[in-house]
């Protein structure tokens, strides 16, 4: 009975599973637009944010965060190369949690981990799920669901 | 054409950590669903109250009804129990959550705005089409469960 009920169910959801990758993708892409846009409106205090924290090589690192947000964002939004794009910025993530957020506790309230944590899991997802089917990645490289 | 199938053998690789994925987030959102949880639970009538006054009908047994899913969700959640079936209702209590109290704050938590109810959306919506993963009882319970 139970079993019948569960397949029922799954068998309508599962047609919204593309839906529910492409509404997250857009919203991490959202996400990750304002970093973007505020380490390259002034990259040279970013860099000296970064040496501050002792972060190594700060600019070079500076260049390298804003490039892979930038990326981020319009490849999420466009789904192309997902699978690709989430590891550099997982790895973003997981730096901005060590340096800045850690300190902070948990809750986002006061700049803590929290929002960080779920952009890295969102990634991960992407990383493991792919795109969807409303994506470039679906066009490009066939059904890889 | 070696990058499409270096692309394509990274995919059978990167599919392997599905079930890691999904079970990362589901602790993720059981977490973040403990505190609201406990807290209806303990201040039960400052909950209910808060509730009359964002305007929500039957505030007493929204309240109860509410703060019961939760908790339920919590458990369920973690276990990867009946995990399409519960997602539905705490999609609902997220655009609630949204509606009454988080949308004209705008859009950042900093300022209690709708970005993190929204990402427990878009989380649940994500495990109510995919599943909870081979690391769940609904695995073992569903089989094929996926």
């Amino acid at each position: 009975m139970l079993q019948t009920i569960h397949k029922f169910i799954k068998d309508i959801l599962v047609n919204f599973q593309s839906l529910s990758l492409l509404l997250a993708r857009f919203a991490i892409a959202y996400g990750f637009l304002d970093p973007a846009m505020k380490k390259w409106a002034d990259i040279d205090a970013i860099a000296g944010w970064f040496g501050s924290m002792g972060i190594p090589f700060p600019t070079l690192n500076a260049y390298m965060a804003a490039s892979t947000e930038a990326l981020g964002v319009l490849l999420l939004t466009l789904g192309l190369f997902t699978r690709l794009i989430s590891v550099p910025l997982i790895v973003v993530m997981v730096v901005a949690i060590v340096t800045v957020h850690f300190a902070h506790g948990f809750s986002a309230g006061n700049n803590g981990f929290e929002i960080p944590l779920y952009y890295m899991l969102f990634l991960f997802i992407f990383m493991s799920h792919g795109a969807g089917k409303f994506s470039l990645d679906y066009l490009l490289f066939g059904n890889e669901k | 054409m070696r990058f499409r199938d270096f692309y394509l053998e990274y995919t059978v690789l990167a599919k392997h950590f599905q079930s890691l994925a999904r079970l990362f987030a589901r602790l993720a959102v059981a977490y973040g669903f403990y505190n609201p949880a406990l807290l209806k639970w303990s201040n039960f009538d400052t909950t209910v109250a808060w509730f009359t006054q964002l305007g929500i009908p039957f505030a007493s047994f929204a309240t109860f009804l509410t703060a019961s899913i939760e908790i339920i969700a919590v458990v369920l959640l973690v276990l990867g129990l009946f995990t399409r079936f519960i997602t539905i209702p705490l999609m609902v209590i997220m655009l609630v959550a949204i509606v009454t109290v988080h949308y004209t704050n705008g859009f950042s938590a900093g300022n209690n705005g709708f970005e993190i109810p929204l990402y427990y959306f878009l989380f649940l919506s994500f495990f109510a089409t995919h599943g909870a993963g081979k690391f769940s009882l609904d695995y073992i319970l569903f089989k094929r469960g996926k």
